[in-house]
């Protein structure tokens, strides 16, 4: 099953990174020692098709800006037509909802020591 | 190695004359090795699919110990079908009323190391059970689940599931694995440390998406969870919109269900924990901008904001081009990609029902629908 909206929102962003992420990974894997071939192959795959997805809607976002007025208004500090005042936003976003997850663990995880010490 | 171990200890069993542990290994003589898998196949009225779930299991690359059918009081022929077919049924006194009932009924009988689950209208790949079966090779793996992919692909229906699989096992699946994190071990097709399933309570009824629950449990007790994307299989989708709605609102209900039983518990888990904060943000604010946000901007500002729906279809489809090359179906991709389209939208709907019901309105779903 896949939970909301597949491909659009945070979500996809989210595993966007996630795959830009596995190389920096991978890195600190092979200076542990917790690497392998296997994994780096899947790595650079991860990597190649996240930044083919980037390439990918940058290219959209761009052609929109050319061909369409409307884009050109509500397109914010574009860079040659790519949004890029809208990506640092999802970006934001995504960051915020991570935070307060974590702020969750941390809030709980304390009242969670507290009770321990009441009881 | 898990699989050479498993292989190995059948064939001394079967050398010493103590025999096999299930009725698959009987009157073998063909070389394919025996592996110590017993296989649970829930099924309810299910004749018309079972036989040739049951034969694809028969003609795998490695055969497993068993065959379990649990005939979950079935109207149709399904039990009859599946004895012709050669594999043991049993049968309980009343309908268990899910999934999870039928398959932890089964799983007191299982006398093997590992318990495999699969929908009695899921046929696999020739060597899916040998590929899910590498993954236990490290033994802190406690289930593993494979890729994916509708066995039909004819009507809109079908062909937005199969664009929908392609991109979430091509891409995100690959993902999470990758981080050790797959979100779900798939209910149609799973393999279990049999010892480590009976351990974390086996199949539960408490929420409508059984697989998420156990998987999440699994995390929680330290354990591990793979996705093997060679591992393939093939279940029978929704073909039309009553079938699809009700299999898309016991997921939508079962996933609010496991978020509100486990979220203390995932919380712990960082990777995990994002995913499910993600993913609750998709499901209720992103459904809300594409059902609320979306129309109003088209009806107020501009009819060019339509192209919301449809302005990441470019990038989604890198990854569905990319696995559909791989398999060789990129045509039968590209036609069914504007599919995927109507199923998004029907599944943001679905979804925001469900956080409705559940969370707002106490009404929880709780009756088990089939939908496939």
């Amino acid at each position: 099953m896949t939970v909301g909206i597949p491909g659009a929102g945070l979500g996809g962003l989210f595993f966007v990174v996630c795959a830009l992420l596995t190389i920096p990974v991978e890195l600190v894997r092979t200076v542990l020692g917790r690497s392998s071939k296997a994994r780096w192959r899947r790595a650079v795959h991860h990597t190649a098709l996240a930044t083919s997805i980037i390439v990918v809607l940058g290219a959209t976002y761009w052609c929109l800006h050319l061909i369409l007025p409307i884009a050109r208004t509500t397109t914010h500090a574009s860079l040659s037509g790519i949004p890029l005042a809208s990506a640092l936003m999802t970006l934001i976003l995504v960051a915020l909802v991570l935070a307060l997850a974590y702020v969750l663990r941390l809030v709980l995880g304390q009242r969670g020591r507290g009770d321990t010490r009441d009881s | 190695m898990a699989f050479r171990f498993t292989t190995e200890t059948l064939a001394r069993r079967e050398r010493s004359g103590a025999g096999p542990t299930g009725d698959a290994a009987v009157g073998r003589r063909d070389d394919r090795p025996l592996v110590a898998v017993t296989v649970i196949v829930p099924a309810y009225n299910e004749a018309a699919t079972v036989a040739e779930t049951i034969r694809s299991l028969q003609t795998q690359t490695v055969v497993p110990a068993k065959i379990l059918v649990v005939d979950d009081c079935s109207e149709d022929r399904t039990g009859e079908v599946a004895a012709a077919a050669g594999a043991t049924v049993i049968r309980p006194d009343a309908n268990t009323g899910s999934k999870a009932g039928a398959q932890t009924f089964a799983l007191g009988r299982v006398r093997t190391t590992f318990t495999m689950a699969i929908d009695a209208d899921t046929t696999l790949a020739p060597d899916a059970i040998e590929r899910l079966l590498e993954a236990f090779a490290d033994k802190d793996v406690v289930a593993a689940s494979g890729f994916v992919l509708p066995q039909r692909v004819h009507t809109p229906w079908e062909r937005g599931r199969y664009v929908e699989y392609l991109f979430s096992f091509g891409f995100l699946k690959q993902v999470q694995d990758f981080y050790g994190v797959p979100l779900i071990s798939s209910g149609c097709f799973s393999m279990y440390r049999t010892d480590q399933l009976r351990r974390l309570g086996g199949w539960s009824g408490r929420t409508l998406a059984e697989d998420m629950d156990l998987t999440w449990s699994a995390y929680q007790a330290g354990l591990k969870v793979r996705f093997i994307p060679k591992a393939v299989c093939y279940p029978l989708e929704p073909h039309n919109y009553r079938f699809m709605r009700a299999q898309l609102r016991r997921w939508s209900h079962g996933f609010v269900q496991n978020v509100q039983l486990h979220w203390r518990g995932i919380l712990p888990h960082p990777f995990l924990r994002s995913m499910v904060a993600v993913a609750c943000w998709d499901a209720v604010i992103g459904s809300l901008a594409f059902l609320v946000v979306l129309p109003l901007l088209i009806a107020l500002l501009s009819p060019w904001f339509a192209l919301g729906y449809v302005i990441d279809g470019p990038a989604l489809l890198v990854p569905i081009v990319f696995t559909a090359m791989r398999r060789r179906e990129l045509v039968r991709a590209l036609v069914s990609f504007p599919c995927f389209y109507p199923l998004r939208l029907l599944n943001a709907l679905i979804f925001v029902r469900a956080v409705l019901l559940e969370l707002v309105l106490r009404r929880p779903l709780l009756v088990y629908e089939k939908g496939h």
